[in-house]
């Protein structure tokens, strides 16, 4: 198959590695090769916090510059970070609730507008699904399964490489039994948002 | 007995891949997958020779890998070790052929590789392009996201307490020694308490010079696995040749940055079985320090009047500031939200610039706000704010 | 996956393990008996599932005061007969090092692992300092693993290696591979063992000026070219 190349990007305490872990072991379970990248420590205080995910032979799972054929992006600066990995091939997952940086104040440089966030996201690639993935989450039952969410839209995206039930199967062996209806809830929202759109 | 690089040079661990090549890379680690990943999607003819017993190189095999190559490219992270064994064999055998890397500057001397570096210089030595796309940057200014204290941090409030001591007694140019550990974040504004840092440990010991090579006023940060690691025999050092600074141990009853692993001060050991406690203030005790006090950070008043004690005092002065870390013990020490009361604020924006919690925020209409998803309740915005405008959300 | 099946899984499973943890896998597989470290990223999680698996896999673990003494720790277990792993950021081997010079002179009797996690780019450390020096420094062994099925194999090997040579080996990794999660393939878990005995021999454990100039050429043969 042709290699398919995932970024996830978002802020320290989203659940952006659980998110990721999940898609790469339903790959696996799928038979397809899969290769991820986690950071870990110091970036997770709150700070920019990125995986990568490549699904088919690849060596690393490090995507080369303007390569993601998706990116699901948690928070909406965090998304313009991302885009020198993505092309006018990607799509894109947006969650549209903003987290400030704390610094925002001394830096100078201020929170870009929604609309302008989307503008550009929209130029550079080939669709945008922007999505209020906390709100969606909290209609789901509760607030922390947002990044199930985001998983839901990711998995009926054009292309996606695993399947609607696989994803499910991954996700009853990785989450807690006691949240996983209101998780399969929440991914059901994101997926049917896609769907819809 | 075989030796080891005969066993080197025998080892599957050490393979060459041959892709009718005149052009080779010798690579090894992570490094080798951004190599194979660009040689393999591009079709490119460069034989591979894949390092994994690298110590000792093998030679041998190094010479049989370049029989038939024009040049040669070593690609490794960080330093330049392979690529000079291989000068070295190259030399040692009268062997004339290009060797590229760092040390010719084809490929960069510091910081990790990216596929694309490592693309970039094989269109280098190959004199090939290689079809990439074309990555673009977004035209919108995006603002940092550095990480940062956790909102309820014990750390925090010593940092605000700290400065408010130095500054109600009127001392310029203290120096801050910082350490090891999530106080390493007191690095930025508006605490900027951490001046000079080293090593694990290095807190006590690089306060012991500045205490003799300066006059200034020493602070100096070090958390309880840092103490328990490094910090034990630079604070023996410090009593017995009679410095003088303040020694502040951030106990937050965990090792914290690394994910919360216990240590020596806790009741449980790695195996998660029951143990004996260590006790800080037993070891200070033990040293013959003679000032030796024991705040709770989250409450400012008596931790900056005993700050005040600490930085008067002639002779090495420890604080053991003892709160639990808010990762490792559970957010939200109550139930109540605390907010703003608005009528009361007068915007004096104490508690955005001083103490600088991550919870607190400016909102659209300039008014000051908490963000009760990421409030801990900690309620040292409480205590900090003059007007008295921070309370329990009724 | 739940983490227990890093001990758990039976042979030729496949799991989408972490760098780390397939470092704990291999590890058991290879029957490891001791295992010591001082946290510190980005080798911290290895410390972290041996935490919660070494009492189920019958094996010894501890966090240590700092990395010297956990190298302390497994190198007396390993010159006591008992398979031992020591693990530990770049800079640990820094604070390790004084009795790595040494343990690398007197040598080990069972197998003894070190696994230093370089960081590169410097994603949580204060330098990039490059560990393979180390290898060369002590005259030591010395495998580099690309991903977490090479952690694993590797373990295997480099136990292997170091019984054969009396040596401890060193295993270098890089943030991006002790941070990679990729597809393993189990092999079987080895029930290690966690007493051995201390044979005494002073010739050979002691390095004072005497015996020590007698360890460092025993060394070089080992390394004859």
């Amino acid at each position: 198959m042709k290699s398919y190349s995932i970024y996830i990007s978002g802020v320290g305490g989203q659940g952006i590695i659980k998110t990721s872990t999940v898609m790469g072991e339903a790959a696996m379970k799928t038979g397809l090769p899969v290769v991820m990248s986690e950071v870990h420590g110091m970036a997770q205080r709150g700070g920019s916090v990125s995986t990568e995910l490549k699904i088919g032979d690849n060596y690393s799972p490090i995507i080369e510059l303007g390569s993601a054929d998706l990116l699901i992006s948690f928070e909406p600066v965090e998304a313009l970070r991302a885009v020198p990995k993505i092309s006018k091939e990607s799509y894109i997952i947006l969650n549209t609730n903003p987290i400030y940086p704390f610094n925002l104040n001394e830096t100078g440089v201020s929170y870009p507008d929604m609309e302008d966030v989307l503008t550009e996201l929209d130029e550079k690639t080939k669709q945008v699904y922007a999505l209020d993935a906390d709100k969606i989450a909290r209609e789901s039952g509760h607030s922390l399964s947002m990044n199930m969410v985001m998983l839901g839209a990711a998995s009926a995206v054009e292309g996606f490489p695993i399947e609607k039930g696989t994803i499910i199967n991954s996700m009853k062996a990785n989450l807690p039994e006691k949240s996983l209806e209101i998780n399969l809830k929440a991914f059901t929202a994101g997926f049917s948002f896609v769907k819809s759109s | 007995m075989e030796e080891l690089r005969k066993l080197s040079n025998s080892s599957e661990l050490n393979k060459i891949y041959r892709r009718n090549g005149k052009v080779g890379v010798v690579t090894s680690g992570g490094a080798f997958n951004y190599v194979m990943d660009a040689v393999q999607r591009n079709d490119l003819n460069v034989d591979v020779f894949k390092v994994t017993l690298t110590h000792p190189f093998p030679d041998e095999l190094l010479l049989e890998f370049i029989k038939d190559l024009d040049s040669v490219a070593v690609v490794e992270e960080v330093d330049p070790i392979m690529e000079k064994e291989v000068l070295s064999i190259l030399g040692r055998n009268g062997i004339q052929m290009a060797v590229h890397g760092k040390l010719d500057q084809t490929l960069p001397m510091i910081y990790e590789y990216t596929p694309n570096i490592v693309m970039e210089m094989l269109e280098t030595v190959l004199n090939q392009k290689i079809p990439k796309n074309q990555p673009s940057n977004s035209d919108l200014s995006i603002p940092e996201r550095p990480p940062t204290l956790c909102p309820g941090c014990p750390h925090r409030s010593v940092y605000y307490t700290v400065k408010d001591a130095v500054n109600s007694m009127g001392l310029n140019d203290v120096i801050y020694p910082t350490d090891i550990g999530c106080y390493t974040l007191g690095i930025t504004s508006p605490y900027d308490a951490a001046d000079y840092l080293l090593s694990m440990g290095s807190s006590i010991g690089t306060s012991c010079g500045f205490s003799k090579a300066t006059k200034q006023n020493v602070v100096c940060f070090i958390g309880d696995s840092t103490f328990f690691h490094a910090g034990i025999p630079p604070l023996i050092n410090a009593v017995h040749n009679k410095d003088r600074f303040v020694l502040v141990i951030l106990d937050n009853r965990t090792t914290a940055m690394t994910g919360g692993q216990p240590n020596p001060g806790l009741p449980v050991d790695g195996m998660g079985w029951e143990a004996p406690e260590v006790s800080i203030d037993a070891i200070v005790e033990a040293t013959g320090v003679k000032y030796l006090r024991k705040i709770n950070p989250m409450n400012i008043k008596k931790s900056k009047e005993t700050f005040i004690e600490a930085l008067e005092f002639d002779g090495v002065a420890v604080v053991i500031s003892q709160h639990p870390c808010m990762l490792t013990k559970g957010r939200r020490s109550s139930k109540a939200e605390l907010e703003v009361k608005q009528e009361k604020c007068d915007e004096c924006a104490v508690c955005l610039e001083k103490l600088a919690c991550t919870a607190i925020y400016k909102d659209d209409e300039g008014k000051v706000r908490i963000d009760t998803k990421l409030c801990n309740g900690c309620n040292v915005c409480v205590q900090v704010c003059p007007e008295r405008a921070i309370g329990v959300k009724k | 996956m739940n983490l227990k099946e890093v001990l758990t899984a039976e042979e030729n499973q496949k799991l989408f393990l972490l760098g780390n943890e397939a470092a704990v896998r291999g590890a058991l597989e290879a029957g490891v008996g001791l295992a010591s470290t001082y946290p510190g990223t980005p080798s911290s999680e290895i410390g972290d599932i041996f935490s919660k698996l070494a009492e189920d896999a019958g094996i010894y673990f501890e966090f240590s005061t700092n990395e010297k003494v956990a190298l302390e720790v497994a190198a007396s277990a390993a010159a006591s007969g008992v398979r031992s792993f020591t693990f530990m950021k770049h800079v640990g081997v820094n604070v390790a090092s004084d009795s790595l010079m040494s343990a690398v002179y007197t040598g080990v009797e069972a197998g003894m692992v070190i696994l230093s996690a370089d960081d590169p780019s410097m994603f949580s450390s204060q330098n990039e300092q490059d560990n393979r020096h180390y290898a060369r420094l002590a005259n030591m062994p010395m495998v580099e693993p690309s991903n977490p099925e090479e952690i694993r194999q590797l373990m295997g090997f480099s136990y292997e290696l170091s019984e054969q040579f009396k040596l401890p080996v060193l295993m270098r990794t890089t943030t991006r591979v002790s941070h990679m999660r990729g597809v393993v393939e189990t092999g079987n878990v080895e029930t290690g063992k966690t007493k051995g005995f201390f044979k005494r021999d002073p010739q050979r454990f002691v390095p004072v000026p005497a015996t020590a100039m007698i360890m460092h050429k025993n060394l070089v043969q080992k390394w004859k070219s």
